[in-house]
């Protein structure tokens, strides 16, 4: 009998640790709106820290596309989730998988749908949609290449 | 089996945990941009309780952060027109507020009407005048039948607030109709003084408020106070001394405020502030706003930068330590409250001018 590997595999934590802090840091360095989050950690005494922390990005702001500036942590945070559910139910065989997998794109794209329709806080736009889905794409295939490739081996 | 129920336990933090980083990621506020290309200044406000309002202002902002000059404005594209709006502020002589031609546009940018303010108060338009019904021309009928003075001097003197109230799904006539149901209970109280009316105004408020036909409005009322009272504290004399200070224009801010804001010095000592008092405050603040960092004067935002570092600092404060330097900043704020308040504004007038209806119209309609 095959001992179980670990729920969420090492690099795949990392990747999904890493991508989802840059969404978050993008927000704190780049974005001229600080969201509810920022305003709490400025609120918790950081707030000193997080203006020398956007002094320090405040010329590379200045070169990056609106595009980019408004709808990169949607892709960095779909990503993420894609990463760590793919991870977690890909290869399980119960009924659960369905359900868990259903999330990504209910998640990623729902609450895309809700701030459209104004039921959610925020400014659901097109862009906005593109981005999510890229990070959905980006993840989805790099647990399968992973998948095929590297674990592949743990199998035989 | 173990694993299973593991992974469902995982699953569901992971959920929870992305659920509350969307939640926290949302913007709720009025945020900046600078056009690259005109070096403009665009702001956008959000409001999004029960729907999302966007507003978009693009124009030129003095070194102070208010607006000057020309203002593009673009509302929410509803049904309701008009869509696009271009203001004129004044150029830096008077606090923030609407002075000059204010073109009213609809979605394919056809001109509607004009209005001129002066001084922030509607000094003439060309509304066509047969908006308002025969009832409230001739002064027949009070209450909802009929438009309220507090509604018609709003209307006559700050109709952009009419307008924008609009914007958020509550009607000219029902705006009417609150202020219908509003005078009475402010007379009620029968306020003498200008304090006794602000107290007496918001005693009634509080009561309307408590109404669930009145919810919505509840929530436009304070978002756009707040937005106003914003506007309306640029001009709060220790913020510009402040960036006085930053600009090199004095050695302290006690020292910009006593050289350029005399009567503000004046009228803190009227409040109770004596200069010693004052000046421990002013240099406890420039210590406190030093010590987060330098700033940049040549960044477009370092207005903003300033106005966020003076609220951190006004909370890390000890105010039993300037208790009145506190007492009387509390009382300058009410103060930019009020003037940011176009109802209280108008509910205030309204009930000072205590004329016949009839004679009421007349000033204000003319013949």
């Amino acid at each position: 009998m095959k001992a179980h590997g670990p729920l969420v595999r090492g690099p795949v934590l990392i990747l999904a640790f890493l991508s989802l802090a840059m969404g978050g840091m993008w927000y704190m360095a780049l974005r001229q709106s600080p969201p509810v989050f920022v305003d709490f950690l400025a609120d918790i005494g950081f707030a000193g820290w997080l203006a020398a922390f956007r002094q320090t990005f405040a010329s590379f702001r200045e070169s990056i596309p609106d595009v980019l500036l408004y709808s990169m942590p949607n892709a960095l945070w779909s990503f993420s989730y894609t990463l760590i559910m793919m991870d977690i139910w890909w290869r399980d065989t119960s009924r659960a998988r369905f359900f868990w997998l259903a999330t990504i794109p209910v998640v990623v794209f729902g609450w895309e749908g809700l701030q459209y329709s104004r039921l959610a806080p925020g400014t659901g736009c097109f862009e906005d949609l593109i981005f999510s889905l890229l990070g959905l794409a980006a993840g989805f295939f790099m647990i399968v290449y992973w998948k095929r490739r590297i674990y592949a081996k743990e199998d035989h | 089996m173990r694993m299973k129920i593991t992974k469902n336990r995982v699953s569901i933090v992971v959920l929870f945990l992305f659920a509350c980083l969307s939640l926290a990621s949302t913007t709720t506020k009025s945020y900046y941009e600078i056009d690259k290309e005109t070096g403009e200044m665009k702001v956008t406000s959000e409001h999004n309780k029960n729907e999302l309002i966007k507003e978009q202002k693009k124009g030129h902002f003095d070194d102070t952060g208010r607006w000057s000059g020309g203002v593009e404005n673009t509302q929410p594209t509803t049904d309701k027109e008009p869509t696009y709006i271009v203001e004129t502020w004044d150029e830096g002589i008077l606090s923030s507020r609407r002075h000059g031609p204010t073109y009213y546009y609809d979605k394919n940018k056809k001109l509607l009407y004009v209005e001129n303010y002066n001084e922030g108060r509607l000094s003439w338009s060309s509304k066509p005048k047969n908006a308002f019904p025969a009832t409230a021309l001739s002064g027949r009928g009070e209450g909802a039948d009929a438009f309220t003075r507090t509604f018609l001097m709003l209307e006559n003197t700050r109709p952009w607030y009419v307008t924008k109230v609009e914007k958020f799904g509550f009607t000219r006539s029902e705006l009417n109709t609150f202020t219908a149901e509003l005078e009475p209970l402010i007379a009620a109280q029968h306020p003498r003084t200008e304090n006794e009316f602000i107290g007496a105004f918001y005693d009634a408020l509080e009561d309307l408020f408590l109404r669930s036909e009145y919810a919505l409005f509840n929530d436009i009322f304070f978002f756009f106070r707040d937005v106003e009272f914003i506007e309306s504290a640029k001009a709060f004399e220790i913020r510009l001394a402040e960036m006085a200070r930053y600009r090199g224009q004095g050695a302290s801010t006690y020292a910009v405020l006593t050289a350029s804001y005399a009567a503000f010095v004046q009228k803190m000592a009227q409040m109770g502030v004596d200069s010693a008092a004052l000046q421990r405050f002013t240099d406890d603040l420039d210590a406190r706003m030093i010590a987060k960092g330098p700033l940049d004067i040549t960044d477009p935002l370092f207005f903003h930068t300033v106005d966020t570092r003076m609220e951190e600092v006004f909370k890390e404060m000890d105010q039993s330590e300037h208790q009145a330097m506190f007492t009387a900043l509390n009382a300058i704020l009410i103060d930019y409250f009020c003037q940011g308040e176009p109802l209280l504004q108008a509910a205030k007038d309204a009930y000072f001018k205590n004329v016949p209806t009839a004679v009421y119209m007349l000033l204000l309609f003319g013949d």
